[in-house]
């Protein structure tokens, strides 16, 4: 019965994190999914007049505009703009090699609750990556 | 009043295997689902070659499967995949002109299909990419 006890124990916990790990998952696809199907909000928003952020100008294209003004965002302002004000978040755009191009926002601290959403994207008419990392 | 003890032991016991099965089986279920993951990471893959005009540039190289094979090189090193593309030009009907590449051993048992359709109104062009992908 000890035994069992304390597996339930344990279980519980890895149960615990890893509803907190879904919850970090859910949030990064609606997060990735903002960024790079749609304009955001206003259409030609900027870093003073933005409510919803969205780097789409055409599906899965990067407007090279707009990233600009994503690297201006301070970091905790961020995640409200992304529609996830509970978690932090970390974008990292990058070539196909993995080598950054740009990234904005707080690195995670704790791996096994965070989830991070790869996507490719076309930036500067090139195939890359942008990686979502969401975390609390 | 001894025998009833026995069997309400007995049961306890019983229900304890079974919420330790349930709670096993929960946190199963709760494991963030890769292929789900695979789908939509292709999926955003493929509408990135399309937009940035892959696709077209592939049947305009010297060796088209080759160029179809760097751009699969660019997926990530865990991953495997398998890519037909067909093109179809005027005057139609006409039998398209076919390319494939591969990167990587499938594995049959965690493959995952995506397929997307590209067109060309100026050049009366369209096409048909298939590619299915496995985690190597």
């Amino acid at each position: 019965m000890v035994a069992i006890n304390s597996q339930w124990g344990a279980m519980l916990k890895n149960n615990d994190a890893s509803e907190a790990k879904i919850a970090a998952e859910k949030a990064a696809y609606l997060s990735s999914f903002f960024l790079i199907d749609g304009p955001g909000y206003p259409q030609n928003w900027n870093v003073s007049n933005v409510t919803i952020i969205g780097l789409a100008k055409d599906l899965n294209v990067i407007d090279q505009r707009k990233f600009i003004e994503l690297m201006k965002i301070d970091n905790y302002t961020l995640p409200n703009m992304l529609g996830i004000p509970d978690f932090k978040v970390f974008i990292n755009l990058t070539k196909t090699n993995d080598r950054t191009i740009n990234s904005t926002g707080l690195r995670p601290i704790l791996p096994n609750t965070s989830a991070v959403i790869m996507s490719y994207v076309v930036f500067n008419n090139t195939l890359s990556r942008l990686y979502v990392t969401v975390w609390k | 009043m001894k025998k009833a003890f026995i069997f309400t032991l007995d049961a306890l016991f019983a229900v304890s295997i079974l919420a330790v099965f349930f709670v096993v089986y929960s946190f199963e279920m709760n494991v963030p689902k890769e292929t789900y993951w695979l789908s939509e990471m292709g999926d955003t893959f493929m509408t990135s070659l399309d937009k940035n005009g892959s696709f077209y540039q592939i049947f305009t190289q010297s060796n088209p499967e080759a160029a179809l094979g760097s751009y699969l090189n660019q997926l990530p090193n865990n991953i495997n995949a398998n890519i037909t593309v067909k093109i179809y030009q005027p005057p139609f009907p006409s039998t398209p002109r076919e390319f494939k590449a591969s990167k990587g051993i499938m594995n049959p048992t965690q493959e995952t299909h995506i397929k997307r359709v590209f067109s060309n109104f100026d050049s009366m062009e369209y096409g048909l990419a298939e590619m299915v992908l496995s985690y190597g």
